[in-house]
């Protein structure tokens, strides 16, 4: 890991994250860096999702800095042209109401995409084997069909960063088998990922970097081969 | 009874013949409620949302200002406005009073509360992970409030709905700040009043049963909109 | 985001084209028995139609009708209250006053008339009867000109009204006529609110004491003084008072009819 700040993607330094006298996150420094796959594990409660919504510009710590490419990271209105770098995958994703290509082509013309934007959107519902349900409205979908069509969500956008947060949880073996073909697809791809999950075995095929987190501090950090 | 149910068939006459003042009076009543319904909405909804949405330090009053508006009684709103509109009053030199535009701003005081309201509450019940997948998938601070408000359109139409109810009933401000001008700020509730001075029961039940078909519009639509 | 501006563009649109196109308006006020008998009706369309001016009447007690006019909120008044009138013209909030009409006060009261005056020509003679008899009366007891005028003829009558028997309701002509008529009181009401509602069988109150010169009961008109409220629209109220005056207004004035009965005379008697 001698590689200097300029070569990581996303860098967090100094992160502290409160809330009501208890400290959620207390991370030092965690550097990630471009192409490859992090995997945040720990107890439930043990802020993963924090950290990733801190990632994502979804949330804004109490102290310390987060640098994208060597340029801080800003929030607020500020904040979009970060939340147009990096895309969240929502433990139990939130769908619009209204058809599920309208959903996915949503990501799409927020940022501010004119053409083949249908295109796109029907690509990744295919990658993720949810073409069938292009004009399906969302209220009509299951747990686990809301969660493919939220990844096709990210996928149609092409983010350089993905935050991934407890794809397999509550998800069958096969889907499971799914999700960690995707994620293979896309790390071939030159993708950046960083995956939370509290039963990280289904990710060793994967030979990701393997963070530990208890009580918001990073206890371990090593490379599962 | 005979009383009643002869002054009961005389309005509904009037209401079939198509009596020319009961139907002016409804022009004039549909035009200030609906002008009003739409200020207060511009008002309120944006005003809604940001009050449900962030937080800052004077929030909580702002939501009990926001209630006592709510429960301000119509004649001290109909008085104030009536002071800044009077050409001794600010206001004077815009020549509002007894003007439906008058009516106008009056209704949009009694109202945008209401709206406000309702769009609070609506918002407030919005599930908070709606608004980050829609920050998370790139969409600016404006894209996400309109995406939040269609999640909602259904309790923002309610909001509407109500307003429109409230404000087509208003009587005191119509009079105080209309002057109850026969065909220019003569309103339904107004020519009741009117009528019911001059001892015309069955002209007044005639203007009545078009402000019930109003209201009860109104209220199929804000049932069928909940009910979708 | 787009249909919201197209929302608010055509509602900026609608609004300047509404207001644009707006007639210019001359405000009326006047009282609600005035308003109340039609005349306005019958008179502001023949001016409309000629000077194309909208005419708004706002019909309130003649207290509120010349503090309207104090308040410059309306720009010419038509009222009968002679002594407020004077007032007001003394203290400069209006000019201009020209006559225009005049109608007369009645008497009316139950068939049973238990004071007996039925017939009688003397006013004051009858009043006096009431109040040794401790008869029903309603005021109107709302500073109109109604009620001015009744004050007056109980002051002529040396009597200060008071007792169970006299009572003011602070309402307008039309509800105390029916008041009195559920009752079975005596009340001094207008020629013309009386004709609207004993017409039709409304209410059965019988006329009882009329034609006395002290029930004479004269129309002013008054421009609001623009000296006072720069922004009345005080040409157009003198054109409003110059119509009412005119031969045309004036023989319209005679020609009108409520239920068929003559309410009006015009101050310059065709």
């Amino acid at each position: 890991m001698s590689r200097n700040s300029k070569d990581a993607l996303i860098e967090l330094e100094g992160i502290k994250l409160g809330f009501q006298q208890r400290l959620i996150l207390d991370v030092e420094q965690l550097k990630i860096f471009q192409g490859g796959l992090t995997v945040l594990t720990g107890a439930n409660g043990a802020g993963k999702t924090s950290l990733l919504r801190v990632m994502a510009g979804l949330q804004e710590s109490d102290q310390g800095k987060i640098r994208f490419k060597g340029d801080t990271v800003s929030y607020g209105s500020q904040g979009l042209e970060h939340r147009r770098k990096v895309s969240m995958l929502q433990q139990e994703p939130y769908l619009f109401s209204g058809s599920v290509l309208k959903q996915v082509c949503y990501g799409p013309i927020s940022h501010g995409l004119n053409q083949g934007i249908e295109e796109k959107a029907r690509q990744a519902l295919e990658a993720v084997g949810c073409l069938g349900l292009v004009n399906r409205h969302t209220r009509q979908l299951s747990g686990g069909e809301k969660k493919r069509i939220a990844y096709a969500c990210l996928l149609a956008l092409d983010s350089e960063l993905l935050l991934l947060d407890e794809p397999t949880a509550q998800v069958d073996q096969e889907s499971s088998e799914k999700i960690r073909k995707l994620i293979q697809m896309q790390l071939d791809a030159g993708k950046t990922l960083v995956v939370s999950t509290h039963q990280p075995e289904w990710a060793k095929p994967l030979k990701p970097r393997l963070c530990m987190l208890e009580y918001g501090r990073i206890v371990s950090d090593t490379r599962w081969n | 009874m005979t009383f009643l149910f002869e002054g009961f068939l005389e309005g509904l006459q009037m209401v079939f013949q198509g009596n020319p003042a009961v139907y002016n009076a409804a022009w004039v009543t549909l035009k200030v409620s609906f002008g009003s319904t739409l200020i207060a909405s511009l008002i309120g909804l944006p005003l809604g949302y940001f009050l449900a949405s962030s937080s800052f330090r004077g929030k909580g009053f702002f939501t009990v200002l926001l209630q006592t508006l709510l429960g301000f009684p119509t004649v001290v709103i109909g008085l104030l406005v009536y002071g800044f509109l009077s050409r001794r009053g600010p206001f004077g030199f815009a020549d509002l009073l007894f003007t439906p535009s008058g009516i106008v701003i009056g209704l949009v005081i009694l109202a945008f509360p209401i709206t406000t309201m309702f769009t609070m509450t609506a918002v407030s019940g919005i599930d908070p992970r709606a608004r980050e997948m829609a920050l998370t998938l790139g969409a600016s601070r404006q894209r996400t409030a309109w995406t939040l408000f269609k999640e909602v359109r259904f309790g923002l139409i309610s909001a509407l709905l109500a307003s429109f109810g409230r404000v087509a009933s208003e009587v005191g401000i119509a009079i105080m700040l209309g002057g109850n001008i026969e065909g220019y700020t003569r309103t339904l509730t107004t020519a009741i009043a009117l009528e019911s001075m001059k001892g015309e029961f069955g002209f007044g039940i005639a203007l009545g049963l078009v402000l019930l078909t109003l209201i009860f519009i109104t209220a199929l639509l804000s049932r069928y909109v909940q009910k979708l | 985001m787009k249909s919201y501006s197209l929302i608010l563009s055509i509602l900026l649109y609608g609004f300047l084209v509404s207001s644009v196109a707006a007639y210019e308006r001359l405000k009326l006020a006047t009282t609600t028995s005035t308003a109340n008998s039609g005349l306005l009706n019958y008179l502001n369309p023949v001016f409309e139609e000629k000077s194309g001016v909208r005419v708004d009447a706002i019909a309130v007690g003649t207290g509120k009708a010349l503090k309207l006019g104090q308040n410059g909120d309306v720009d010419v008044m038509l009222v009968h209250a002679r002594e407020a009138e004077e007032t007001f013209i003394q203290e400069g909030h209006g000019v201009n006053r020209k006559d225009v009409m005049y109608n007369d006060f009645i008497i009316v009261g139950p068939a049973s008339d238990a004071a007996g005056i039925n017939g009688m020509d003397d006013v004051i003679l009858a009043l006096r009867k009431i109040s040794e008899k401790s008869s029903l009366w309603f005021s109107r007891g709302d500073d109109s000109g109604t009620h001015k005028k009744e004050m007056i003829l109980w002051k002529e009558s040396a009597i200060s009204p008071s007792g169970n028997w006299y009572r003011g309701l602070g309402q307008g002509m039309g509800k105390t006529l029916l008041a009195a008529d559920e009752k079975g009181a005596y009340t001094l009401t207008d020629r013309g609110t009386f004709i609207a509602l004993s017409t039709g069988n409304k209410i059965g109150l019988i006329i009882l004491s009329e034609g006395d010169s002290r029930l004479f009961n004269p129309y002013g008109a008054i421009a609001v003084n623009p000296e006072r409220h720069p922004y009345v629209k005080y040409k157009l109220a003198m054109k409003y008072i110059n119509f009412l005056t005119s031969t045309e207004g004036q023989s319209l004035i005679a020609r009108f009819r409520m239920k068929g009965k003559i309410l009006f005379h015009p101050h310059n008697g065709s």
